[in-house]
């Protein structure tokens, strides 16, 4: 069976983190997830938005797929913009410590793709586990 | 965001609850009048999560940011009544060492 895929694009504003957030509760909804691994993605999504929206310095686009499997969900979140590694605080990166805990304990695996120690693009899945 | 304060001046505690969502969006708003609170009043805290229903890690900076504010003159910031999954965020950013978790009654 092959996959079905949703983009979703929003401004890499904060005011619209939410919608990402709340979409992704209705994808996992449609594969079957309970509500504690939909509280999951729901987290995880939100937390990978953050931490890609802290390191752009002019923030234009952020692009969001979803990928239906029969039992899992895949999550691509890219962001377009400026970035600037020397931009980030440490007060960032200990905020960004903060969500990476978060999202490697909500998913069964994430990948950062790095540039220069920039996250440029953050990977996802979560399996059904039945 | 913050549903009620209350500033008792025998115990000189703060009685926060909080309600709705905590994100990115509202962080910087929370951070400023949780600090404005600290300034009015140097107490102890007591954060109410009954109606809290999200928090981020935008919005956990900023509890760890009041908390250092708080222990500059030896005060604590409790939290009660978190919701199990929202106490799970606290669990896996270790932030359930940091601050003191009640419960109901029963501190963790």
């Amino acid at each position: 069976m092959s996959s079905d895929l949703i983009t979703l694009a929003i401004p890499a504003k904060p005011e619209y983190v939410m919608i990402a957030r709340l979409s992704s509760a209705a994808v996992a909804t449609r594969i079957g997830f309970d509500v504690d691994q939909i509280e999951d993605i729901k987290m995880a999504v939100a937390e990978a938005i953050i931490m890609i929206i802290n390191q752009l310095t002019r923030p234009e686009k952020l692009s969001i797929s979803f990928i239906l499997d029969p039992k899992v969900i895949g999550i691509e979140i890219f962001g377009e913009g400026d970035w600037e590694s020397s931009n980030i605080s440490t007060h960032d990166l200990g905020q960004a410590q903060l969500g990476k805990y978060i999202l490697s304990s909500m998913m069964d695996s994430v990948k950062f793709d790095l540039d220069n120690g920039t996250i440029r693009a953050i990977f996802m899945h979560k399996d059904l586990g039945v | 965001m913050i549903l009620d304060e209350r500033f008792d001046s025998d115990t000189k505690m703060w009685y926060i609850s909080l309600d709705g969502e905590i994100d990115i969006y509202n962080a910087p708003e929370f951070k400023e009048k949780l600090h404005q609170l600290i300034q009015q009043n140097p107490g102890d805290f007591i954060l109410d999560c009954d109606s809290l229903n999200y928090i981020d890690s935008t919005g956990l900076g900023v509890l760890i940011s009041a908390l250092r504010r708080v222990k500059e003159y030896n005060g604590e910031i409790k939290i009660r009544n978190l919701k199990p999954y929202i106490y799970k965020i606290f669990v896996i950013t270790g932030l359930d060492k940091i601050f003191t978790i009640e419960v109901g009654n029963r501190e963790q």
